[in-house]
């Protein structure tokens, strides 16, 4: 009878027995609807070794990759330790900031040394908390090996936590870090498939990453970046990308403004543009970040035009009430 | 023992390429595309999924009252008789552009078509 890890208990699985039911056996808590591998809402997460490959069916190749599974397609045949699929959460980390510099009007770079090693997939979010108890997310626009954090941080009126960044966060400050977590980031196993990359404002902090690490990597498939601003100074980090591009044959910059007035950046809205220039997107795949509405409706249009939700990455930049 | 309607058409499989194909037939659907707007599409996808699953004759955990709880704000919103076979051709036409054999969807469409009332709230 194999025994599961959960929670800090333990407890006993019978044969045959599919992890969802075991665990509901003994009284645990577990979302789930359809017990048929696809709701994916009994999704649970085995960090330390590859689950069942039948409970990995459907889910996301690069969640897969981090040992994301659906229980109620799970039996287990050995001993298991598994979390839940947020576990990473509850853990808290200090890291020190080292750096900042503002990067646009109102929109600053911050790079913090976690106190203890921190695991993560470039472009994955983390929950930043402030002494005054104030929590929000924020994408990771650095790759491990770089040797710190990074976040772009723009400021909100009237903004509790980016106040808080803006006014008081300088070398030295202390960072309380919560994650990493999310599903926005590369999936080594398919290095020639094209990838479009679309985000509005500080929405290209995690698509920053995710090209770096894909051309870190070896990808070797077309790589568009379209990043989208209201006028030109809020595309930030263009001449790093720019420079980037003459880098690597296969990364496109594109910079998108409403208001652009140079040559070299497009007049209109980023996912516009590159709905517009790639309007056929099966076997593509596609990150989508930044404004909610944006990521929403553009999301649904990549479909359309034939992408596979599975290869459809979303993370809505998502404003919280004051 | 013989086979089951589920494993002639092909089990898991089939209703991972059916839903690509059935959804993307829904959302560009104008007559019900609506009804999709405010949805998350991961989570729409998965429901249809459950769906495909029940429909094929497949191991779904699927209640007429889950069908139903989850139908009753749409009908609120007008869901009616003319939405439900729009979403019953998507299907069909799914399942002949799969080449499923007629009498295999024949199958399909009266499992789908069993859930009339629980989807209308009748």
């Amino acid at each position: 009878m194999p025994a599961v890890q959960f929670e800090g208990e333990l407890y006993q699985i019978e044969d045959g027995e599919n992890l969802l039911i075991g665990l509901l056996r003994h009284g645990l808590d577990i979302p789930n609807s359809c017990q048929s591998g696809a709701c994916q809402t009994c999704m649970l997460r085995s960090p330390a070794s590859p689950p069942p490959a039948k409970s990995q069916v459907g889910i996301r190749k690069n969640l897969a990759e981090l040992g994301y599974f659906v229980s109620c397609q799970c039996v287990p045949t050995a001993d298991m330790e598994v979390c839940r699929p947020d576990a990473d959460l509850l853990t808290r980390t200090i890291a020190d900031v080292t750096h900042r510099e503002d990067l646009a009007p109102e929109i600053i770079r911050i790079r913090a040394v976690p106190a203890e090693k921190f695991d993560f997939r470039p472009g994955q979010f983390v929950q930043l908390q402030s002494p005054h108890g104030v929590s929000r997310s924020y994408s990771i626009a650095s790759l491990p090996d770089d040797g710190y954090l990074e976040f772009h941080v723009r400021r909100l009126p009237e903004g509790q936590m980016t106040g808080w960044m803006f006014d008081e966060v300088w070398h030295g400050a202390k960072l309380q870090i919560a994650g990493p977590c999310g599903s926005c980031f590369y999936y080594q196993g398919t290095p020639e498939k094209p990838m479009l990359l679309v985000g509005t404002g500080t929405g290209l902090s995690p698509l920053i990453a995710i090209a770096r690490d894909a051309l870190a990597a070896g990808h070797t498939g077309e790589i568009h970046l379209y990043h989208g601003s209201w006028n030109e100074s809020g595309l930030y980090c263009s001449a790093e990308l720019r420079e980037l591009a003459d880098q690597h044959l296969n990364f496109y910059y594109h910079p998108c403004a409403d208001e652009a007035e140079s040559e070299n950046v497009q007049k209109g809205r980023a996912d516009q543009i590159a709905l517009a220039e790639h309007p056929a997107l099966k076997g593509w795949i596609v990150y989508l970040c930044g404004h909610p509405a944006m990521v929403q409706l553009t999301k649904k249009k990549v479909y359309l035009a034939g992408a596979s939700l599975a290869d459809i990455y979303a993370d809505p930049f998502v404003i919280c009430p004051k | 023992m013989s086979e089951s309607l589920y494993e002639k058409i092909g089990g898991q499989a089939a209703v991972e390429a059916a839903v690509d194909i059935f959804y993307r037939k829904v959302l560009s659907d104008d007559r019900i595309s609506a009804f999709f707007d405010d949805v998350d599409m991961d989570r729409q996808a998965a429901k249809q999924k459950a769906f495909l699953t029940y429909a094929f004759g497949g191991p779904a955990n699927y209640t007429g009252k889950d069908m139903r709880a989850a139908h009753a704000p749409l009908v609120k919103r007008g869901l009616n008789e003319s939405h439900f076979q729009a979403v019953a051709e998507n299907l069909q036409a799914t399942l002949q552009e799969l080449n499923v054999p007629a009498d295999l969807i024949a199958q399909v469409m009266a499992i789908a078509a069993s859930t009339h009332d629980d989807v209308l709230g009748l």
